[in-house]
């Protein structure tokens, strides 16, 4: 027998490391709200029943207003569950309190869920389970995903409630709302939940303004009152209940309160993220460079055991073990410097800044929120492409996904390590914590120039809960690791693969001894004028052309163009101008594709590829005067 | 709140050493990260008002949490360094600077422990 099962909750209340536990997933967890954006999927046996379960997108409340919300709120209107797993955050339960009671009037089968008990008992915050029960008429489970805690519990319910059919009594609003209620009912045809409907029409929700098939009733200024009364009555009962199944320390000042204090400082704030960040990647280049260096060498033994004699063995050395190899050297780096933004995210630091962020965003017509959204881009850009759609503005939403390629995803980490490598030795740490700003100034002024030139409109408020710090799991801070280093191992696999080839036998045919003759030359040499301002080569502009497939094919192409990366050169100002070009310069085929998907519509993704060519230009070639002007 | 001033303003002086002995030997942007760090003890001087004790508190206990990164960040570096003898360079010879922090980065570790413990830890438990 298949039990279907929802897991519904606010964000950040741990639904997916959950949801993780219970199918024994390894799906991305993060510590700051707006992880998950579309439903994801999984089942596991139990006691002969199998437990699909459904892990839905974070939501406040069932009136949705963006579009992962409401999926969360379609789903559970119109395929509901099974069984429908409330998930309620132990620490803050209040919000989620609240989410309950609005489930509970879809007259669902509901469980919930009290998670992160563990913290909550670390914090002082007890809960009277029984009471808890009593008051609230369903089932209630004290969970904790962290240690496992009440889990096989929670199977346990889920299947007995399948079998009961737990509904909870509705909450009483009082008289005069219930009597609204009452009348409004008939306005909704039968196949609607009409109490549900009812409410939310005296809430002001677009959705069941929609769903009117007759009404005698106007909605006016006294409806919003009407609205602010009911979520009162909704927040005296979570109270009244808590009062009684909760107790709480009283302490004058706790740790995380010391921590947020001083972090989210209004002058110290930003300071101390940016030396944070210094930090993670000197720690990236100096804990990882013995590893790179080793697979350096032994890519470099194994290509020489080889030769290149034939054309066999010139394919398997140069194309093969040159070409991927050289991009496969650079895994050490970009793990590491996962491991050190995972630990950051994992910690729930990074919400912070977005909190820190805000004003800024604000003045580029931007929120926090996008710029949690972006920082989802520094995995990859397809992810914060497809985040953006937890944006509820229209408008921030468009910008986001426009300015997205800006962030410096993975794929560009190979090509900044290998020139950093080759023509800032002596300040690797400090090149690439400039290459980030600059991509994170870049972005920003995209946002302004996007706002400004393509898309006119107001500001929303930004409103984000902020996440509780949490000292990282080791086993979310792997998988966060793995989730986004294995998107770079699958493209060597498949894509950097099939073009390293491609790359050879340009370069090979038609005379193998001399490249300048070759065909690749023949592409580099035919562009190179356009690049010529740049004072670039055109071995650099054929690799460029190449790397518009995928930014690692950049770093594929050069070990295949001079032999092997020890071999590459680059003057300084030149490297220093290739960096900021291949900050913008066009987005990769995957992302081009994502706006696509995610706009709509292919002007964005004319616009992108044309503004992120121009703008990078124009500031490589800045920095390419300005380097001539100072050396 | 004798005891809070006077570590603060220890800590802030062998954290401003720190600084300097690293600025002499020309490692600028990491004595730029300390000095930035330097500051949050520093801060904790301009919290007045009635919770002010708390609030130099909470510049203490994240002052040390940050010299403790410093410091830990430092150690790995010089032990990972030991990894290079594979590839025939040399082990890192730690600086007086680096010296100075790990012990700067002790005396922290040893007032997390110590604010945690008295300072900051829940006191007792009541009714909602």
């Amino acid at each position: 027998m298949v039990i279907t099962v929802g897991l519904v909750g606010n964000p950040n209340v741990g639904k997916t490391s959950l949801f993780n536990k219970l199918v024994g997933a390894r799906q991305y967890v993060a510590n700051w709200p707006g992880v998950t954006v579309s439903r994801i999927e999984g089942a596991t046996s139990y006691k002969d029943h199998t437990l699909h379960f459904i892990d839905l997108p974070g939501v406040y409340t069932l009136s949705a207003t963006s579009i992962d919300e409401k999926i969360t709120r379609d789903f559970l209107l119109l395929t509901p569950p099974n069984v429908t797993v409330v998930v309620i955050d132990s620490v803050s339960p209040e919000q989620g309190m609240y989410l309950l009671l609005e489930v509970l009037e879809l007259g669902l089968n509901v469980i919930a869920v009290f998670n992160a008990i563990d913290e909550a008992k670390k914090k002082g915050v007890h809960f009277d389970k029984n009471l808890l029960q009593d008051s609230l008429g369903i089932p209630v489970i004290l969970t904790s995903a962290h240690s496992g805690e009440g889990i096989i519990e929670l199977k346990d319910t889920i299947v007995s409630a399948f079998k009961n059919n737990y509904r909870a009594k509705f909450l009483d609003y009082g008289y005069e709302i219930e009597s609204l209620v009452k009348s409004l009912e008939h306005c909704f045809g039968e196949e609607y939940n009409k109490r549900f409907f009812a409410l939310k029409l005296l809430e002001g929700d677009e959705l069941a303004k929609s769903k009117i098939s007759y009404c005698e009733f106007k909605l006016d200024e006294s409806t919003e009152e009407i609205g602010v009364e009911i979520a009162k009555c909704r927040y005296e009962y979570i109270n009244s209940v808590l009062s009684v199944c909760m107790q709480k320390s009283s302490a004058p000042i706790t740790d995380i309160e010391a921590i947020d204090h001083v972090l989210t400082h209004k002058y110290l704030g930003v300071p101390i993220f940016l030396s944070l960040l210094y930090l993670a990647f000197n720690f990236t280049f100096k804990v990882s460079e013995p590893l790179v260096n080793l697979l350096e060498f032994l890519f470099g033994k194994l290509a020489e055991t080889f030769g290149n004699s034939t054309l066999i063995t010139s394919l398997i050395s140069d194309g093969v073990i040159n070409g991927v190899g050289s991009v496969i050297s650079f895994v050490p780096s970009i793990f590491a410097l996962f491991l050190a933004l995972g630990i950051m995210e994992e910690s729930g630091y990074l919400p912070r800044i977005a909190f820190l962020m805000d004003r800024l965003m604000y003045s580029l017509r931007l929120t926090g929120r996008s710029f949690m959204t972006l920082l989802l881009g520094f995995g990859c850009n397809v992810s914060s492409v497809m985040a953006a759609r937890g944006l509820s503005d229209e408008r921030e939403r468009i910008t986001t996904i426009l300015v997205s390629p800006f962030i410096s995803c993975n794929a560009r980490i190979p090509v900044y390590l290998m020139i950093i490598n080759v023509a800032f030795s002596q300040r690797k740490a400090e090149t690439f914590f400039f290459i980030y700003i600059l991509s994170i100034i870049l972005t920003a002024i995209s946002s302004r120039v996007v706002n400004r030139v393509v898309l006119k409109g107001e500001n929303v408020p930004f409103i984000m809960e902020i996440p509780r710090y949490r000292f990282p799991k080791l086993s979310n801070i792997l998988t966060y690791v793995w989730n986004r280093g294995k998107h770079f191992l699958q493209k060597a696999g498949t894509i950097i693969f099939f073009v390293s080839i491609v790359v050879w036998a340009l370069t090979y045919f038609p005379n193998p001894d001399n490249i300048e003759n070759s065909l690749i030359a023949i592409i580099g040499k035919n562009l190179e004028f356009i690049f010529k301002p740049l004072g670039f080569t055109w071995q650099t502009v054929a690799a460029l052309f190449f790397g518009g497939v995928a930014k690692e094919i950049i770093v594929s192409s050069f070990a295949q163009f001079y032999g092997s990366i020890e071999k590459v050169v680059l003057h300084p100002i030149t490297a220093a101008t290739l960096m900021t070009f291949i900050l913008g310069y066009i987005p990769c085929f995957a992302t081009l594709a994502a706006i696509k998907s995610e706009t709509g519509s292919s002007k964005y993704v004319i616009f992108s590829v044309i503004y992120s060519f121009s703008i990078s230009y124009v500031l490589a070639l800045f920095v390419n005067l300005i380097g001539r002007l100072v050396i | 709140m004798k005891t809070v001033n006077i570590t603060l303003w220890f800590s802030i002086l062998i954290s401003l050493l720190v600084v300097t002995l690293y600025f002499i030997q020309k490692d600028y942007v990491f004595s730029v990260v300390l000095l930035t760090f330097s500051f949050v003890f520093l801060f904790g001087f301009r919290e007045f008002g009635k919770p002010s004790v708390s609030y130099k508190i909470a510049h203490l206990y994240v002052g040390s949490i940050l010299f403790t990164i410093a410091a830990g960040y430092t150690l790995l570096d010089f032990i990972f360094s030991f990894i290079n003898v594979l590839l025939g360079e040399h082990v890192k010879s730690p600086t007086y600077a680096d010296v100075l922090l790990w012990g700067l980065g002790l005396y922290s570790l040893f007032n997390i422990y110590r604010l945690r413990k008295f300072a900051l830890k829940p006191a007792k438990f009541g009714r909602r």
